[in-house]
């Protein structure tokens, strides 16, 4: 094999072995108290190289009607993502967004269909349902493939990542801006970040029942 | 006593009816503890009286949209008064509740208007109370940012009973404003005003002594010309007259909640009665309440 042939070749099996090494993240995230939050969205936008091309994922993404609540509160997507939205309830529900990412409005439908949305821009989109004031849940669009959700310990793990420079951001429905920050990772490196988040009071419509004027 | 095993049997026949008709119906028990001063609405002071009651409540409904941003509400409800020391005063009411709510936009902070129409049965121990309450109401509601919420409503109400001096009327105006400062607590404060005719009560020594003039010949020409029955409610004697006047009425409550089903109500109730011969009482009452959505 002529040596230039053979450096070429040497070199395709170094980025090859380079693509594939890869490393994780392992982020702790907790409150100002020092408590564990959960649903927090750590996701990893490479710097270095653009983000892989979006690949639809084999199972259908998920957001339940259930309890007249939504199911998950957060869910963290890949802009491209087609979203579900079955009523698993006895009731009707309805399903709007104002936010800029993703403003729609699907009819009130019943117990046992389903709706399904399209998240094609970047950013956070809060859904409600207008009849159930107290109902809300976000959907989070990025751009990145790398990303997870807190679990109620606090932990989120992005595995997988190539070697490189990232733009970390940390996001939380209660967060007043997400928090943001460099991180390189290493070939074949695991990264372990804690982050303290300073998170508003929890502000939601109150769903408990309320007295009512006995008249005179 | 004829109607307490009827009212213990109406959540069974508000579950059966609504389930029956195989819709998502959604329930709602309540149960209260209060203590009224001057229950029997005495304008004297001899006459005052004062009494816990015991009270609760079932209602059954479902939900359905009408049109975009419209719903329609029906339901059925009963509820059932005791008060141990007086037991004439003891009453149940059972019947059906329409409600009509229009959303003007989206999300938490668009303005609702609805308007409701009941007819509610009342069964009583005085016989001549007992017969229909037609009501009818429209409320408007606003919430204000994540806390305030403010609310207008004005109602209507007549109630036709077998006997003349139960058979009243009224329209009613009211503000209310509520807060949640925390999402396991609302505090709410509300003011109105009620015009049309009311049920007052007073010992037969001193509605016997304002009948013979008393309390000037403008009252006894006005209490000789309105319609009364002796229900011995709270002593012997006791007589109930229908007055026609207004009655101012505010409130404050606090109403905790244990998640997202349970939730207590304190409040503190005030009303003060004018009638249109001029004379005047007050009414207080203390609540504290147990309400239990399904
Ligand atoms: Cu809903």
């Amino acid at each position: 094999m002529p040596s230039a042939a053979r450096s070429s070749a040497l070199l395709a099996v170094a980025l090859l072995a380079a693509a594939v090494r890869a490393g994780d993240l392992s982020a702790l995230v907790r409150d100002a108290a020092g408590q564990p939050v959960a649903d927090a969205v750590v996701s990893l936008a490479p710097l270095d190289a653009p983000a892989p091309p979006y690949a639809p994922d084999k199972h259908p993404v998920e957001i339940v009607q259930s309890g007249k609540q939504y199911r998950p509160y957060v869910t963290p997507v890949r802009a491209g993502t087609r979203v579900d939205f079955p009523n698993e309830d006895s009731v009707q529900h309805h399903i709007y967004s104002v936010s800029k990412p993703k403003p729609f409005e699907k009819p009130l439908y019943e117990s046992g269909a389903s709706e399904s949305v399209l998240f094609d821009q970047p950013g956070v989109v809060t859904l409600g349902c207008n009849i159930h004031d107290w109902m809300v849940a976000y959907v989070v669009v990025l751009e990145t493939p790398w990303f997870a959700k807190s679990d109620e310990a606090g932990r989120a793990a992005v595995t997988g990542l190539p070697a490189g420079r990232y733009a970390l951001e940390v996001w939380h429905p209660r967060l007043a801006a997400p928090v943001r920050q460099e991180v390189r990772l290493a070939e074949s490196g695991a990264l372990e970040q804690a982050f303290e988040l300073r998170l508003k009071p929890d502000r939601r419509v109150r769903r408990a029942p309320s007295g009512e004027s006995k008249g005179y | 006593m004829k109607y307490p095993c009827f009212a213990a049997a109406l959540p069974a026949l508000c579950l059966f009816s609504i389930a029956s008709a195989a819709l998502p119906v959604d329930y709602q028990a309540r149960a209260e503890y209060s203590w009224t001063e001057n229950i029997g609405r005495a304008s004297g002071k001899a006459d005052f009286r004062d009494a816990a009651a015991y009270e609760t409540g079932f209602t059954a409904g479902t939900s359905r949209q009408l049109a975009p941003g419209l719903s329609g509400r029906l339901q059925l409800e009963t509820a059932g008064y005791v008060c141990p020391d007086f037991e004439e005063l003891n009453r149940a009411t059972l019947g059906p509740r329409a409600v009509v709510s229009k959303k003007f936009g989206l999300g938490p902070e668009a303005p609702v208007l609805s308007a409701e129409t009941a007819a509610l049965a009342r069964f009583a121990d005085i016989d001549d109370s007992e017969g229909v309450t037609l009501h009818g109401a429209a409320t408007l509601s606003k919430r204000i940012g994540p806390i305030l919420t403010a609310q207008l409503r004005g109602e209507w109400q007549e109630h036709v009973a077998d006997g003349a001096t139960y058979s009243v009327h009224h329209r009613a105006v009211f503000a209310q404003l509520f807060a949640d400062p925390f999402d396991w607590l609302r505090v709410g404060a509300g003011a109105g005003r009620y015009d049309g005719t009311f049920v007052a009560g007073a010992s037969a020594a001193r509605f016997g002594g304002a009948l013979a003039g008393a309390l000037g010949p403008k009252i006894a020409n006005y209490y000789a010309s309105i319609p009364t029955n002796v229900s011995g409610a709270l002593q012997p004697g006791w007589t109930d007259y229908r007055v026609e006047g207004d009655v101012d009425q505010w409130w404050l409550e606090l109403s905790p909640a244990v998640g997202d089903n349970l939730s207590f109500t304190l409040r503190y109730e005030r009303a003060h009665a004018t009638n249109i011969a001029g004379v005047e009482y007050r009414q207080d009452t203390f609540r504290l309440g147990v309400i239990y959505a399904f």
